[in-house]
């Protein structure tokens, strides 16, 4: 099998508009992508067709884009076209892992839904002021959608651990964004 | 705040944050992980893996390791004992193996070998051509992305690695990545290992606990009604291998066959959800539920008693469905965004149903003239009074939206309203027009990741009229100028060399707006060093003008010029602040501005006009200020 391009390799050919970009950021990030669509979307077909969406959306994007971390900018995609796709489809299927972790975000965040567009800056500067395995730990909770199950292997301890230290992360955002004029 | 749209707006964080916390690329797994069961559901049979690992074991001793072996050294280490000489032999695919397979574990310094090679005899039939596939990465099967195994192996001194979003790698002493395998490749091996650990087993052991336990109260209930069970698996360690449930069902047996409740489509984690359909056999129901798994085959698991009992109904269910037509518009255009607050109200024996909005609601779907349907999004679930478990009769109430794709076709639309078989058409609630109207003065927006793109309005007529798109932070906005020329308009974007049509036509129309510009100031006699305090207002006397704020706003800007025109004063102002929505209809008052400023020490003496400008319209109030020397 042929070793894969790395980042740079990759993103010169989209330069370049060579369609071996798209294989390449397959090979390379494929897996990575559809087990992000599929935490969110729990069924094959619609995160496939995600995926597949996403590299187009790389090629149309690269060039002029340049990112700098290619499975960040790919990861970035994968999620929003997911989480459109989900809500595209919310009402005939719901992934009820993604569901409670739409209710344990709700239930943390009490910005009226018209400044949403605040939010982001806060979050910025919420996810900041953690410790890096924190912010860690709660990006790969609801950033990348990764089941409890799955961060307690990453992490080698047991989900219960896991929840507890979102739980305690979530009060601090509570904490925050109060300490900020959002009342809870 | 919805946590759906938290999620959304997390995705705008900063890319550096998200960059850090992007999975390890080589996660340390310790070799007991093994033997864990996979515990991420697979969608395929995990029999069909160990047909596929047998066939690429066993073809991999049958070509003696020629090809893989001068790759990565792995078959020196998964196949010590191969016997030399064996290379011609694998030039007969037919011939099965007949050496021994023998794996060594290292394990916190104990070591632990495994033989056997009984399972692989008789697998000879193409399996070389398969090993080429694999050594030559051609036809290799689709990697699995579901599964979340992290294992690593040591064998002979080499490491083989499995992990969930990289596959499965080999890598030597000095930890270099030598040759990749794919995720089913990886599986496949791993389950080979497995086996060998745990021996053949095809059958249960005859001593132990069910597989699975069904927890229940035992219920009478209609049709329409639903009905819930739990599925708790036994973890007591009396199985090896992981179980996945294929099927799960209620039903009953007599003598014409067998009669089933499927599970509901939506699943509360390990709750089960049935809805029992209307024309649900009146009957004592047993609970079912049927396995696939490493060791045992298929398995089937049943309840020894009756869980549900389907009861007649005084009065069958009736379903009516209603939408909220006030909000509907009857001609939407490409990009609007639809959204109807839809009802259903329930008449009969009042109904069970669980308690969660998952169950409870509609689904409105929209319907073209040629048939192609659209499901609309439930972004929200009201319901009258508390989600309750008894919900007896009432009307459940769900916001559905859905926004208009430019593939969807132009035509009527109708709204169909359903709910388990029930269902309502609301025909013809919409029309697509196919495109969106834009009159001169207006402006558009596209909110768009790639900042890098340029997007433009190309009139179809082929005059080459063009109307640009600035980019503005976040979006790309244009300004429908006043002199365009009316007619259809493709918005086209550029990539490169190449243009593409996105979101179908807009139509320019020739309404031209006309503001009316007016001013606070009155004739007043002022000199150098004074304040000036006035304000203005700009109507529009126009069509409704469909402008992107903040993007766009009616700036309007006034400015003194003397008689003569020889000295010119821009006055100082800041625009009203406006919410910072998107689109919006601009009609009447759009703009109000307030002016603060002091006349410079050098104005000359003399008369003054106060010229307003909005949107390159001009209106000129004359002799408004008198400036005298000091």
């Amino acid at each position: 099998m042929p070793e894969k391009l790395s980042d740079e390799q990759i993103i010169s050919l989209y330069n370049d508009r060579d369609e071996q970009a798209i294989q390449a950021t397959a090979d390379k990030y494929g897996n990575f992508c559809m087990s992000l669509a599929y935490d969110i979307l729990a069924s094959r077909p619609d995160a496939e067709e995600c995926v597949n969406d996403t590299y187009l959306r790389a090629w149309n994007s690269i060039p002029p884009a340049k990112p700098q971390s290619l499975q960040a900018f790919l990861a970035a995609i994968t999620r929003r076209l997911s989480l459109d796709r989900y809500r595209e489809t919310r009402a005939a299927k719901r992934n009820r892992e993604l569901e409670v972790s739409f209710e344990e975000l709700s239930d943390s965040i009490s910005i009226p839904d018209d400044r949403a567009d605040e939010l982001p800056e806060l979050l910025n500067g919420f996810l900041r002021s953690l410790d890096y395995p924190e912010r860690r730990l709660f990006l790969r909770r609801y950033w990348f959608s990764v089941p409890v199950e799955t961060l307690a292997k990453e992490e080698g301890t047991t989900k219960n651990a896991i929840t507890v230290r979102i739980y305690k992360t979530r009060n601090k955002l509570r904490t925050y964004l109060k300490e900020r004029g959002y009342t809870v | 705040m919805r946590g759906d749209l938290v999620y959304e707006k997390l995705g705008e964080i900063d890319p550096e944050l998200v960059a850090e916390a992007l999975p390890d690329a080589v996660p340390l797994v310790t070799v007991e992980s093994l033997f864990a069961a996979p515990e991420k559901k697979r969608p395929r049979p995990k029999r069909i893996f160990v047909v596929c690992a047998c066939l690429i074991l066993a073809a991999l001793m049958l070509v003696g390791g020629g090809v893989v072996m001068s790759r990565s050294g792995l078959l020196a280490g998964i196949f010590p004992n191969t016997e030399p000489g064996t290379e011609e032999e694998t030039d007969d695919p037919n011939a099965p193996y007949q050496g021994t397979v023998t794996i060594t574990l290292f394990k916190e310094g104990e070591t632990i070998v495994l033989e056997g090679n009984s399972f692989l005899e008789g697998l000879g039939t193409e399996l070389k051509n398969l090993l080429n596939q694999v050594a030559m990465g051609e036809g290799k099967p689709d990697p699995d992305p579901y599964e979340r195994y992290e294992y690593r192996l040591d064998i002979g001194g080499d490491e083989i690695w499995l992990d969930p979003h990289v596959g499965m790698f080999v890598r030597d002493r000095q930890a270099e990545l030598c040759w990749e395998l794919d995720a089913e490749t990886a599986w496949a091996i791993t389950t080979i290992i497995k086996r060998l650990k745990t021996g053949e087993t095809d059958t249960l052991p005859e001593d132990a606990a069910p597989v699975c336990e069904f927890i229940y109260e035992k219920a009478t209930r209609h049709r329409g009604d639903v009905f819930e069970v739990e599925l708790r698996m036994n973890d007591s360690g009396d199985y090896k291998g992981s179980f996945e449930l294929v099927r799960i069902y209620l039903y009953f047996e007599e003598s014409q066959g067998v009669y089933v409740i499927r599970e509901y489509d939506i699943s509360m984690m390990c709750t089960y959800v049935f809805f029992i359909p209307d024309n649900a056999p009146l009957h004592d129901y047993k609970i079912i539920a049927e396995f696939e798994s490493d060791n045992y085959g298929d398995v089937t698991v049943k309840s020894d008693e009756v869980v549900l009992t389907v009861a007649e109904n005084a009065v069958l269910p009736t379903y009516t469905f209603d939408y909220d037509k006030e909000s509907v518009a009857t001609h939407v255009n490409y990009g609007d965004l639809l959204r109807y607050t839809v009802s259903m109200t329930h008449e009969g024996d009042d109904i069970y149903r669980f308690g969660y909005n998952t169950v409870v609601f509609p689904t409105a779907t929209l319907r073209s003239e040629s048939g192609e349907t659209y499901l609309m999004s439930s972004i929200d679930v009201t319901e009258d009074g508390e989600q309750v478990r008894h919900l007896g009769n009432g009307t459940v109430k769900t916001t559905v939206e859905l926004t208009v794709e430019d593939t969807m076709p132009m035509g009527k639309y109708d709204l169909i309203l359903a709910f388990e078989g029930h269902e309502q058409v609301h025909e013809d609630i919409f029309e697509v027009t196919g495109s969106k109207v834009l009159h001169r003065g207006a402006s558009y927006g596209l909110t768009m990741e790639d900042e890098g793109s340029q997007f433009l309005f190309r009139a179809v007529d082929g005059s080459g009229y063009e109307i640009p798109f600035e980019w503005n932070i976040g979006c790309f906005v244009a300004y429908i100028p006043d002199n365009a020329p009316a007619g259809v308009y493709q918005l086209i974007r550029i990539d490169g060399n190449n243009d593409s049509q996105v979101k179908g036509d807009f139509m320019i129309t020739d309404s031209t707006p006309q503001y009316r510009l007016s001013s606070s100031m009155k004739q007043q006699t002022a000199k150098p060093g004074d304040q000036i305090k006035f304000y203005t207002y700009a109507y529009n006397m126009g069509q409704p003008l469909r402008v992107f704020l903040p993007y766009d706003s009616f700036t309007a800007s006034a400015m003194l010029v003397s008689e003569d025109g020889s000295y010119t004063l821009d006055a100082i102002g800041a625009p009203d602040a406006r919410e910072p929505i998107n689109y919006t209809y601009a009609t009447g008052d759009v703009n109000f501005q307030d002016y603060t400023f002091f006349l410079p020490a050098d104005i000359p003496a003399g008369t003054y006009d106060l010229v307003l400008t909005c949107r390159g319209q001009t209106k000129t109030i004359e002799n408004v200020l008198t400036v005298v020397s000091p």
